[in-house]
């Protein structure tokens, strides 16, 4: 009998081989493919808790994102068409805004908006104001995530939120910015809705504003 | 005899020579000769009495800090980068390519603002970037546009199965594997043979033919190139910031670094994530690295230190901060190598100056390791409770910075003179404490930076 709960702890430890190799034998076994991306769901509902709580951190986060990539990729052949896709909890564009080409904390926080069950579409680094104007009325998100680690990436966010009051778009759109060096006194010279330092609180951000 | 060989380019003056017993001289005799020798006013050409005083009382109110007294007026640190250009209206390309431009723009910075030590760390020429073919980093008017910010990109330019040839080799894996991945004009270098050849003389031919012709010819070519490059940028930055401190009497802090081990791996050689995911798949193999790599960042730091001729070595930290890692691995991972690399230093004479960037909120106590003698570092603070720093580190070391970047590139004076005052009149008192901004500050108001550097007198003490 598969112990899923055994799968679940794995995951949950970072023990990355053990949880890959119970989940190759369990597919082998013919457990419910469905079943153990349940164990997995679980398993990053544990972890989370842990981020909150101070105990994990972002290591944690990209370990068992890595994790459930790789066992995603090994339980998908097993799924039946469409099964085990939830409903998506909202849509979000990202990208590093303008004069600015760092990816690191946008990736981290576009890997976590997923693995949390958003549609995500990452437009990018250095991308002009216009362009990410241009991509949030084609493609219509819930939320715009502007990330930018230098000083410099301060005033591109202002003029991506001006331009959204120009053309009328303001009120239809969340604006959250993101990056180490961001606080209150940036947020409000931004004009956006939140600023956020890690990516949790980001994700955390975006699932307050979906619950709202 | 030989006949004369064709003489090369003249030979720059080097600092001075050490005392002849340096050898036998300990950790602490080092540093007496180091500070005194920055601090006097004695061994530079100063313009006037005056100069030599200003510089004398301002060279003093640091050590007294580093000491953990209390100055008459908190010493303000200088540390700007792009904003120095921005304010003469200089593209960020100029200070990368243009040496006229650039010290045009620090001596401007010197003559607007009240600052009483250099401004401006660590300059970074274009050209030689240019000619070896940097793929580490991005910079204004070489890989980017001439108005933008140099900036790092990542990419794992060590490889997760090569942790064995660093720890067993860490320079001969440099030179073979990472110099030529990091600089294209460096791929020769993959052909370095080993000096082992030269322990007997029959080994003149295997040691020094490869370097005949070929790859690893124009990778040696690449490297002369590129050192003629950075001297003919830094030589007029150098004499512009010697002619600042016998003019305006400022004493030059922020002039040497290195980087802790830790970071050394997981900035530029695994990369963030891979390093991250490297603690549960390899954690013995970090380890071991950071312990390898001990010995290295130390020399980088003495070396840095004395090309400058300033005894504080800026330690930029990056992947121990809060949210990198939990209080349990930075205790495992990060601080074991790292606090070597501290004692060694102290060891070599040196003050550390630790930059904290983002925050240690999670493991500020930890600063204070008793192992760690007291009055001998310096650390800088980014986003940091200051506060909790001063329960921490007050009678342990000196501690400073936390002025946000976005106070000086988006608010106003007013709200910068009361951030700095709050500093100034609760953390302050007691000694050991200096300001400074908490990030290089590349863009700011000048208003903002006039109130930053007014601060320290209008509230110090009487």
């Amino acid at each position: 009998m598969a112990d899923l709960n055994e799968l679940k702890e794995a995951v949950v430890e970072m023990q990355e081989d053990k949880a890959l190799s119970l989940t190759k034998q369990f597919l082998e076994e013919g457990v419910d493919p469905v079943s153990l991306f349940g164990a997995y769901q679980g398993a990053l509902v544990e972890i989370g808790v842990r981020f909150e709580k101070n105990i994990y951190f972002i290591p944690e986060l990209i370990m068992s994102g890595e994790i459930m990539k790789t066992a995603a990729e090994l339980i998908k052949p097993h799924l039946a068409e469409g099964a085990g896709e939830s409903e998506k909890l909202g849509k979000v564009l990202m990208a590093t805004v303008e004069g600015d080409i760092h990816d690191i904390g946008k990736n981290i926080v576009t890997m976590m908006l997923e693995i949390n069950g958003f549609e995500v579409k990452d437009i990018g680094v250095d991308v002009p104001v216009t362009k990410i104007v241009d991509e949030v009325e084609a493609y219509q998100p819930d939320i715009i995530g502007l990330s930018g680690l230098l000083t410099l990436a301060f005033e591109p966010m202002q003029r991506v939120v001006t331009t959204l009051t120009e053309r009328g778009l303001r009120d239809k759109y969340k604006v959250l910015i993101g990056g180490s060096q961001l606080d209150e006194q940036v947020c409000t010279y931004a004009g956006a809705d939140a600023f956020v330092t890690d990516a949790v609180a980001g994700v955390n951000m975006c699932k307050v504003w979906m619950q709202a | 005899m030989s006949e004369k060989l064709p003489q090369g380019p003249p030979k720059k003056p080097g600092p001075p020579p050490l005392p002849e017993n340096w050898g036998s001289l300990s950790g602490d005799e080092k540093f007496n000769y180091f500070t005194s020798n920055w601090a006097s006013t004695k061994n530079k050409p100063f313009v006037s009495e005056e100069v030599a005083e200003k510089y004398g009382k301002s060279a003093q109110r640091w050590l007294d800090v580093l000491a953990l007294k209390e100055p008459d007026i908190v010493p303000a640190l200088s540390m700007f980068s792009g904003y120095i250009h921005e304010h003469a209206g200089v593209k960020p390309a100029a200070a990368f390519y243009d040496p006229a431009k650039a010290t045009e723009s620090q001596h401007k910075f010197h003559s607007d603002f009240d600052c009483d030590y250099l401004a401006g760390i660590l300059p970074l020429p274009g050209r030689p970037l240019d000619t070896l073919g940097c793929k580490l980093m991005k910079w204004p008017g070489g890989t980017l546009p001439e108005s933008m910010q140099f900036q790092y990109t990542e990419d794992e330019f060590m490889r997760a199965d090569e942790y064995d040839e660093l720890i067993a080799n860490p320079e001969g894996y440099m030179l073979r594997k990472y110099l030529p991945r990091i600089f294209e004009g460096l791929s020769g270098l993959q052909n370095l043979p080993t000096p082992f050849h030269l322990v007997e003389g029959t080994g003149v031919t295997p040691f020094f033919a490869p370097f005949a012709g070929g790859p690893l010819r124009e990778a040696i070519d690449s490297i002369l190139k590129a050192a003629d490059e950075t001297m003919a940028h830094l030589g007029p930055l150098i004499g512009s910031a010697m002619k600042a401190t016998v003019t305006k009497g400022l004493p030059g802090i922020i002039q040497a670094s290195t980087y802790a081990p830790y970071d050394i791996i997981g900035d530029t050689m695994r990369c963030t994530t891979p390093m991250m995911m490297d603690m549960f798949r390899r954690p013995e193999k970090i380890r071991a690295a950071c312990d390898a790599l001990v010995p290295y960042s130390i020399r980088m730091g003495i070396e840095a230190a004395m090309a400058s001729r300033t005894p504080f070595v800026l330690i930029p930290l990056h992947k121990g901060a809060d949210g990198f890692m939990s209080r349990d691995q930075f205790l495992d991972f990060y601080w074991p190598s790292f606090k070597a690399q501290l004692l060694g230093l102290i060891d070599a004479g040196l003050t550390p100056l630790p930059f904290v960037e983002g925050s240690y909120d999670q493991r500020v106590d930890l600063l204070a390791d008793p192992e760690l003698p007291k009055g001998k570092i310096m650390w800088l603070f980014d986003r940091t409770d200051m506060r909790a720093v001063k329960d921490a580190l007050a009678g342990h070391s000196a501690f400073g910075g936390n002025v946000p970047s976005s106070l000086f590139a988006t608010s106003t004076a007013d709200a910068i003179d009361q951030y700095c005052k709050d500093l100034l009149e609760n953390v302050a008192p007691g000694g050991g404490f200096f300001l400074s901004p908490g990030a290089v500050i590349d863009q700011a108001i000048p208003e903002n930076v006039h109130a930053y550097f007014n601060s320290v007198r209008k509230y110090a003490k009487h």
